[in-house]
């Protein structure tokens, strides 16, 4: 480890060993703080799973369905963070679906459909993908 | 959200017979020897009176806060805005950490608070990442005495595991 890097690490347990001869009442005041600061960042509805009631995919007027119940798939924040994924609209979801082999690796060919219910009041278009 | 509230709560359930004595353990227990750290839960651990063969049964403690309005949540279940969770103190190591513990106020309430070395020792035997993690912050702050802790420690039959855990502290730390 460097000097500089020693000298930042001996700063910062300096800095945690003054904060913890606080008085508890203060570390408790600042606790609350940061849990407060925290559910309102966990609120935010970009953090918020979205949540289909049902989903069925039709592929070449065959339907296809998904799931059974309630899924949950990404966040819109993990959506638009996400590095495989490229001009994704802000409002769109993506749904991974695996299909029959008969399908082969493209749905380009293939008409498809996809019908959904939200729980959520994100209004969605739907980008597609299908997983290898 | 101030915790008080929670604790008054809790301490009503004391004074209504429903718990017995209890401890606040965890990391709002650990805030008090160490820098404050965000949490969003209260870790409180109850005594139980019961027999060798009988399940813990927290039904009553649920039965009488949903009386009173607060919902289960998971494990936990929420008081005056915060999310609780009731453990009980069914074996050795939490039933001396529950009668060791110290008394102490959070904004003007009474209630009791886990000593270090009962803190450390539960950690090391639960041993989760964020377990260790806490080992480390109570090491780095020299806030607790060795002598107490290697006697916890000894009498729970975890001083091996505490000496293999100082070896990788001190890999981790050199």
């Amino acid at each position: 480890m460097s000097e500089t890097m020693d000298k930042m690490l001996e700063i910062k347990q300096a800095r945690r060993n003054e904060r913890a001869l606080l008085p508890y009442e203060e570390k408790i005041a600042l606790v609350e703080k940061m849990r407060d600061r925290s559910l309102l960042l966990a609120s935010n509805p970009l953090r918020q799973p979205v949540v289909m009631k049902s989903i069925t995919f039709f592929v070449d007027g065959q339907a296809l369905p998904l799931s059974d119940g309630p899924t949950e798939v990404q966040t819109p924040l993990e959506l638009r963070q996400s590095t495989v994924q490229t001009c994704i609209p802000q409002n769109s979801v993506v749904v991974f679906v695996e299909l029959p082999q008969q399908y082969g690796q493209s749905l380009a060919k293939y008409p498809t459909q996809l019908q959904w219910a939200f729980e959520s009041p994100m209004e969605a278009g739907a980008i597609c993908r299908r997983r290898h | 959200m101030s915790m008080d509230q929670t604790l008054r709560v809790i301490n009503q359930m004391q004074a209504d017979g429903v718990i017995g004595p209890y401890a606040i353990g965890g990391a709002i227990a650990a805030t008090f020897y160490l820098e404050p750290t965000s949490t969003f839960d209260l870790d409180i651990f109850i005594s139980f009176n019961k027999n060798a063969n009988e399940i813990v049964n927290l039904g009553p403690i649920y039965e009488y806060l949903k009386q009173r309005g607060y919902k289960p949540k998971g494990q936990y279940i929420t008081i005056e805005g915060w999310d609780v969770e009731f453990l009980p103190a069914d074996d050795q190591l939490y039933n001396e950490a529950l009668s060791k513990a110290q008394p102490a106020q959070i904004h003007g309430v009474n209630t009791y608070v886990m000593t270090p070395e009962y803190l450390m020792t539960i950690a090391l035997k639960t041993g989760r990442p964020k377990d260790f993690i806490r080992l480390d912050q109570f090491i780095q702050a020299k806030s607790y005495d060795a002598d107490k802790l290697r006697d916890v420690l000894a009498r729970n039959g975890l001083l091996q595991k505490w000496e293999k855990f100082n070896v990788s502290y001190a890999e981790r730390t050199k």
